[in-house]
């Protein structure tokens, strides 16, 4: 059941405020956006409709911590389907931005994170890799790349998330 | 000039004016009671209660009003406030332009209709009932317009030759009715009453006929006409009863001219007329929007999606057999894309194709898919059967229409369980909106700065303040249902009556007026009217005073002071400014319509403020010059308050827009130069909002 003793009438606002999030208060809930949406496809459970219902409602402890929020695959086919105009996924991704802001970030993302400060890749290249690579006359790459962790620091994400 | 005072029945103590020898004073008990005569080329002040009251007891003089019951004596400010109002409004008429008045002569007693469906046939044989030769044009080769083309009306399914066949045969018993099909206006000229239009008639083919039929057997070309087939030769029954010959289609292959016992030419030549009309109705009715353009529902690109008017003329033609129909509501209506407006009866035209199809075969199953039912007022029964006989309504937009396996099927999310969901079906039906005629309105020379013109109303399309000789009927005015449209024919055809029958009109609105010496052209203010009611005639700068409301809001974009308000000229608002303001004087400049009114509203609810507030009355928030501003700081004023209508409400469409950009730039200029930027306050105040005026001004005199 919802609980609107929960609700904070504030969240929708800030929503607004961020980079992304204008349309929010546009939305007359048509679901078109879930009816378009591919990843709503292969997952009932993700909805965009209801994020952004939920949102309007003020529910900000049930948005945030969601772990449908960041299912969003960024296809855009809601924003182009939108009737209202709203940039549905540029939205999600503002909601996400109020998320992390807030320390709420899944630990999927965080590992990617270390990962890429670490190597500066998603995933470690080994000698087996290499042999192949030499196997088929193509030449050998780093193991490592460490200017993608200074490209992460100039870009602030490390104080973002270590918030 | 001559002051009028008031003492209201010996209630107020008038002070005693000195003013020069030109000016004659004179002091009544009841000036409501004894009314005295005004000539229309003298300017008066008249010295007593509401203006709004005054106004309709002294209309079309040149008369500033100085409401000293009001913003004097009712709330206990010192009579001498009274005295300089007073002087203040002498000041203001003395280098005030007097309101010239405006004659337009009803010269040509006749009225041409545009449009033969079932509003133009109503306004024709209303107006030809009370005399006024009417003609009426219609595009196509027959009358009946969308009407004659449906198979049933809503909501009770009564076929359309029950409304349509009496309206043509009253209209067609009445001499003074004419009507013209294949027809439609080029060019337009002149002005109310005496309107000059110029007729292309394109050739019809048939000349003589007796409807034998024969010309339909050998006509080889078929063609596509919404939903049903027919040849390029056809009959529509209707209003002419004789067949025509469709020339966009027609190969002129000579098949007809051969069989025809009649007469057929096919070479005949367009002919171009002329005629005289004092109105002009437009019954140009329905257009549907151009479906094809939301390309997710695949119209025009995959088989089996149509449009409401399609689906309906191929059922009851019996050519279409579905066994599972899925309709579709607000195909590109609500759309921000598309038409961001509803059109009202789209989603009652679904609901009659799901009641025809069931009532026809009950066995097909029916699916509606729409975001939100808009079956409004008693058409709710018709919602209510529906769901008796089996439809399924889903609520939710469906995203996409595709084909799959050869099937058409649509993608929808269903709110009600929350689930997606995938109908396989036959036949898709979008319920499409319709768009205005912007064509036929750009003729009459109608700028739509709204979708239809049912906003446009005080934008001199009634007759109400301007006469402007142009009237809607029915769908074109917005869509609507047959009842509805019928009442909008007869109210614009009664309109055009109360027109028609006077011999000339007479206003005295208090339009701008440009000083030709000084316009240099540059047309700033053109796009600053909210009417388009400037243009730009033989290199000069001409305002029709048709179309001119008189919100001042050129007066003010104007760089070079040429264009100048009937009655506020800025030289007599300067004037009344210099008068009044005085060393720490908070200087109220109000719109006419809200704000001012609410200041009376104080008076008479015993709210009191201070006596050094005092009011100067405008016509509209836009009218107010940052000069005038200025020129009260200069003279010691300690601040200056402009009251207008809330945003959106503003009687001029957008004056109140325009006050609060020229705030805004006024505050920084202000704070350039090292003054409180906060002097200057530009506030919404509603009519009723005397409470919030009376905390602004005291908040300020703080």
């Amino acid at each position: 059941m919802i609980d609107l003793k929960e609700s904070d009438p504030q969240f929708k606002w800030e929503i607004v405020k961020k980079e992304g999030g204008e349309g929010l208060l546009k939305c007359f809930g048509c679901s078109d956006c879930a009816a378009s949406c591919p990843v709503r496809y292969f997952n009932e459970n993700y909805n965009p409709r209801k994020i952004i219902r939920l949102t309007l409602l003020g529910l900000k402890d049930r948005v945030l911590t969601s772990p449908f929020l960041w299912f969003c695959a960024h296809c855009h086919a809601c924003t182009e389907r939108c009737p209202q105009g709203i940039r549905v996924a540029e939205l999600i991704n503002a909601i996400k931005n109020y998320a992390v802001d807030q320390g709420y970030c899944p630990e999927g993302y965080k590992m990617q994170l270390d990962l890429l400060l670490k190597m500066g890749r998603l995933y470690e290249v080994e000698d087996f890799d290499l042999k192949k690579r030499q196997r088929l006359g193509l030449p050998a790459i780093d193991k490592t790349i460490p200017d993608v962790a200074r490209i992460l620091e100039y870009t602030g994400i490390l104080k973002v998330l270590q918030k | 000039m001559r002051v009028l005072m008031c003492n209201c029945h010996n209630s107020l103590k008038l002070p005693k004016l000195k003013l020069g020898p030109d000016v004659k004073v004179e002091e009544f008990d009841d000036l409501c009671k004894t009314k005295p005569e005004i000539a229309p080329d003298e300017k008066v002040v008249i010295a007593a209660c509401s203006p709004n009251l005054l106004e309709g007891l002294f209309p079309g003089t040149n008369a500033e009003f100085v409401n000293i019951l009001e913003h004097v004596f009712l709330i206990g400010h010192r009579p001498e406030k009274a005295e300089q109002m007073i002087n203040a409004a002498v000041a203001k008429m003395e280098k005030t332009r007097p309101v010239k008045t405006k004659f337009f002569q009803i010269s040509s007693r006749k009225a041409l209709v545009i449009g033969g469906g079932i509003a133009g046939i109503e306004v024709t044989a209303q107006l030809s009932k009370n005399g006024i030769e009417t003609t009426l044009i219609e595009k196509t080769p027959f009358l009946g317009g969308t009407v004659a083309k449906l198979d049933r009306l809503y909501p009770e399914g009564t076929p359309y030759s029950h409304t349509l066949m009496p309206l043509i045969n009253t209209m067609q018993s009445q001499k003074n009715a004419v009507s013209l099909c294949n027809t439609e206006i080029t060019k337009v000229s002149g002005r109310v009453g005496d309107y000059k239009i110029e007729l292309v008639t394109r050739p019809r083919g048939v000349q003589e006929c007796i409807n034998c039929g024969k010309c339909i057997d050998v006509c080889p070309v078929e063609i596509d006409d919404a939903g049903k087939s027919r040849k390029a030769i056809y009959y529509v029954p209707t209003y002419p009863d004789m067949y025509a010959i469709d020339f966009a289609a027609c190969t002129r292959c000579g098949e007809c001219v051969k069989v025809c016992p009649g007469r057929i030419d096919l070479n005949e030549q367009e002919k171009v007329s002329e005629i005289a009309a004092g109105a002009v109705i437009v019954a140009t009715g329905l257009l549907w929007y151009d479906v094809s353009r939301v390309e997710e529902y695949g119209y025009g690109r995959l088989d089996g999606v149509m449009k409401t008017l399609e689906f309906e003329r191929a059922v009851a033609a019996g050519t279409l057999r579905p066994k599972k129909v899925a309709i579709i509501y607000c195909a590109g209506s609500r759309d921000s894309k598309h038409l961001p407006y509803c059109s009202k009866i789209c989603c009652l035209l679904g609901l009659k194709e799901a009641k025809l199809i069931i009532d026809r075969y009950p066995d097909v199953q029916v699916y509606v898919a729409a975001m939100d039912m808009r079956s409004y007022g008693t058409f709710e029964y018709l919602y209510n059967t529906l769901r008796e006989k089996g439809v399924s309504f889903i609520k939710g937009k469906p995203s996409e229409v595709f084909r799959w396996n050869g099937k058409l099927a649509v993608r929808t999310e269903d709110l009600f369980t929350n689930e997606l969901m995938e109908i396989e079906v036959d036949n898709v039906v979008l319920s499409s909106g319709f768009v205005p005629d912007v064509e036929t309105f750009s003729k009459l020379k109608i700028n739509l700065t709204v979708d239809f013109p049912v906003l446009y109303e005080n934008a001199g399309l009634s007759n109400t303040e301007l006469p402007r000789g142009i009237f809607t009927a029915g769908a074109a005015t917005f869509p609507g249902g047959v009842a509805e449209t019928l009442i909008d024919a007869r109210k614009a055809s009664h309109s055009a009556l109360s027109l028609l029958a006077q011999k000339e009109i007479e206003t005295k609105i208090n339009q701008a007026v440009v000083d030709e010496d000084l316009c240099s052209v540059c047309r700033m203010c053109i796009g600053t009217c909210p009417y388009g009611a400037i243009s730009v005639v033989e290199d000069k700068i001409k305002i029709n005073e048709e179309l001119c409301m008189g919100c001042g809001i050129c007066s003010v974009t104007c760089p070079a002071y040429a264009s100048q308000l009937e009655g506020w000229n800025h030289e007599g608002l300067r004037e009344q400014i210099r008068e009044l303001a005085q060393q720490g004087d908070i200087v109220a400049i109000l719109c006419r319509w809200s704000a001012y009114n609410a200041t009376e509203r104080a008076a008479q609810d015993k709210l009191g403020y201070p006596g050094n507030v005092k009011i100067i009355r405008v016509p509209c928030t836009g009218a107010v010059d940052p000069s005038h501003i200025m020129l009260a700081l200069n003279n010691g004023a300690k601040g200056v308050l402009i009251g207008g209508c809330y945003p959106h409400a503003c009687h001029y469409a957008r004056g109140n827009f325009r006050a609060k950009a020229r705030e805004q730039i006024l505050k920084l200029n202000l704070e350039s130069l090292g003054m409180a930027g906060n002097q200057v306050r530009l506030e919404w105040i509603g009519k009723d909002e005397a409470h919030k005026f009376v905390e602004i001004v005291q908040e300020m005199n703080k």
